[in-house]
């Protein structure tokens, strides 16, 4: 999977993105081609900026500098071949909404803004939390629902969208270990029919297990590639600032990257 | 049956209408935890009535309805500038905009009546829904006799369009609405404009406060705004019957609230009138109250960790 691609082909990639909150500097002269039909992880420590790309990628937070291509063109506004799913914590679990509602709000970008959804939105929603099995409870209302079917639904937005790439910002916190499982399993399914994946992780111990592509980023990029030449001791303790064992190393590599100088 | 015309109609009218139309937008005030906003834009409606009145001369609809709206506009800068430049948290930026805006337009008020025009302070304040008086509505006859009908209180119709404008608004800008409160991060990435939503509710919220302004007075409003949606949230977790149930409970305290003011004294044998404004909030936070008490989905999933 490690073989070159065309970043004309890719759904994201981003120049120099360079981004501010006031005068404290958050990402700085970022570049990151997006590998299509990959799934690709974004690793660094707390405020490296992980969560401000995504957003920043969106639209949402605004840039100092940088570009944004999408299949070597601008990136459209909005991105609308780009799901985003939020951190779990910044939504308002207690909205009167249920699992089908969210779902629905995934056709937004379909409708004009004034039309009301119809049976057929509907029925397409219905579809998409099947392919996610969270079907049965699609008139539960979403604070009822346990982290893992919460993370299902936001990823049944995703698919309800149609989107090429899904964005999602740590979609394993605070879920357990089969619906971890069971989300990855969904990536590579994505993945098959063509889909790519950018997610902000914060486990290293899964990156080499769960990921095909990698970005590690400590405000600025410290490396960016396929997970086999990327993921290295040396890269993981400049992005952590030396800041990792060598026992945790050791536990996160292979024997013989983790003694390489 | 003519005294209840003549008396009644018209202010059962005008309340429930204004109760229906700030029920239907508090929904998202409180869906949003945005209920000071609405406090905040009933407030400076005050000073945005008087100061059209003292531009102007008139009391015509359309300069206090400019006047306010301009109001509710230079609020929402306010905030945001204490906001920035104080570095303080909305809500306090918020606090000390209506507040000071609130308190200059009383100041206003007795200004303008010193200088000999007629601006009843105390009717700003509470509402003046007593006053509207149907001369005409003599017999029933007059109900469809257009010579009678012409002589309704001006503020029925005022109500009336306002309450159609928000009806309008909320069906019209239904998904944006919900998808802004709900996420808005997401809302933002698919083009939905969570910004000019808001500032469209709050622009929307200001008419409603304006048009409520005349029934039960710019303090009494936020409880139009605010009692019947959030006892609705406790009733369903539908949003689609979150606003219904907000509708009916609306609908209840302003006919409640009306007929127990004019008459509740007379039932206890006091020969007196209440305040038919202080009587609907007192309904609106009761039935508040017994949702809270009784409402079936008082007791919320806890929010999950993490």
């Amino acid at each position: 999977m490690n073989e070159p691609f065309d970043p004309t082909a890719s759904p994201l990639a981003i120049q120099g993105l360079t981004v501010s909150y006031g005068e404290r500097l958050a990402l700085l002269g970022v570049d990151f081609v997006t590998p299509p039909g990959r799934l690709s992880a974004i690793v660094g420590p707390n405020g490296a900026g992980k969560s401000t790309l995504l957003k920043a990628a969106l639209g949402i937070q605004p840039r100092v500098a940088g570009e944004l291509l999408a299949y070597g063109r601008p990136l459209p506004r909005p991105p609308r071949h780009i799901a985003y799913v939020p951190q779990r914590s910044s939504i308002d679990w207690d909205f009167p909404a249920t699992a089908l509602d969210v779902v629905l709000m995934g056709l937004y970008g379909r409708l004009r803004w004034w039309q009301p959804t119809r049976r057929r939105h509907r029925h397409w929603a219905r579809e998409c939390l099947a392919r996610v099995g969270m079907e049965a409870f699609a008139e539960t209302q979403i604070g009822r629902l346990s982290g893992g079917q919460q993370q299902r639904i936001f990823l049944a937005r995703a698919l309800a969208q149609q989107a090429e790439l899904l964005l999602l910002d740590e979609p394993f916190a605070g879920v357990d270990a089969a619906t971890e499982r069971a989300i990855i399993e969904l990536f590579r399914t994505f993945r098959t029919q063509g889909g790519s994946v950018l997610c902000v992780h914060h486990d290293l111990a899964t990156v080499r297990d769960y990921f095909d592509h990698l970005l590690l980023l400590d405000v600025e990029m410290v490396a960016a590639g396929p997970v086999a030449e990327t993921f290295t001791a040396t890269n993981l303790q400049q992005t952590y600032g030396g800041r990792l064992t060598a026992a945790q190393l050791a536990r996160l590599l292979p024997a013989t990257e983790a003694f390489r100088p | 049956m003519s005294e209840f015309l003549m008396l009644s109609l018209v202010p059962l009218l005008v309340a429930g209408l204004c109760s229906l139309s700030c029920a239907l937008l508090g929904n998202f005030l409180v869906l949003r935890r945005q209920a000071l906003i609405g406090d905040a834009i009933s407030h400076v409606a005050l000073p945005g009535i008087v100061a059209s009145f003292l531009l102007t001369g008139t009391l015509a609809a359309p300069a206090m309805l400019v006047g306010a709206g301009a109001a509710a506009l230079i609020t929402l800068a306010l905030i945001e500038l204490i906001r920035r430049l104080g570095r303080v948290e909305s809500n306090a930026a918020m606090g000390v905009a209506f507040t000071t805006l609130f308190a200059l337009g009383v100041l206003m008020l007795e200004w303008s009546g010193a200088s000999g025009v007629h601006l009843d302070v105390e009717h700003a304040l509470y509402g003046n829904l007593e006053s509207l008086v149907w001369f005409e509505g003599t017999r029933p006859a007059a109900l469809w006799d257009p010579q009678a009908l012409a002589g309704l209180p001006p503020q029925l119709t005022r109500v009336a369009w306002v309450a159609l404008l928000v009806g309008l608004f909320m069906m019209l800008a239904w998904r944006p609405l919900v998808l802004g409160s709900f996420d808005a991060a997401f809302a933002a990435s698919q083009g939905a404009r969570p910004g000019p939503t808001q500032l469209l509710l709050v622009v929307m919220v200001a008419v409603a406060a304006i048009a409520a302004f005349e029934a039960v007075g710019s303090i009494l409003v936020i409880a139009m705004f605010i009692c019947p949606p959030a006892a609705a949230r406790l009733m369903t977790d539908r949003l689609s019957h979150q606003l219904a149930w907000s509708q009916a409970f609306a609908l209840a305290s302003a006919v409640l609230g009306v007929v127990l003011a004019g008459h509740g004294p007379g039932w206890l044998g006091i020969d007196a009138g209440l305040s038919a404004a202080g009587m609907i909030s007192v309904v609106a936070g009761l039935i508040l109250l017994l949702a809270c008490r009784f409402g079936p989905r008082r007791h919320r999933a806890a929010p999950p960790p993490g």
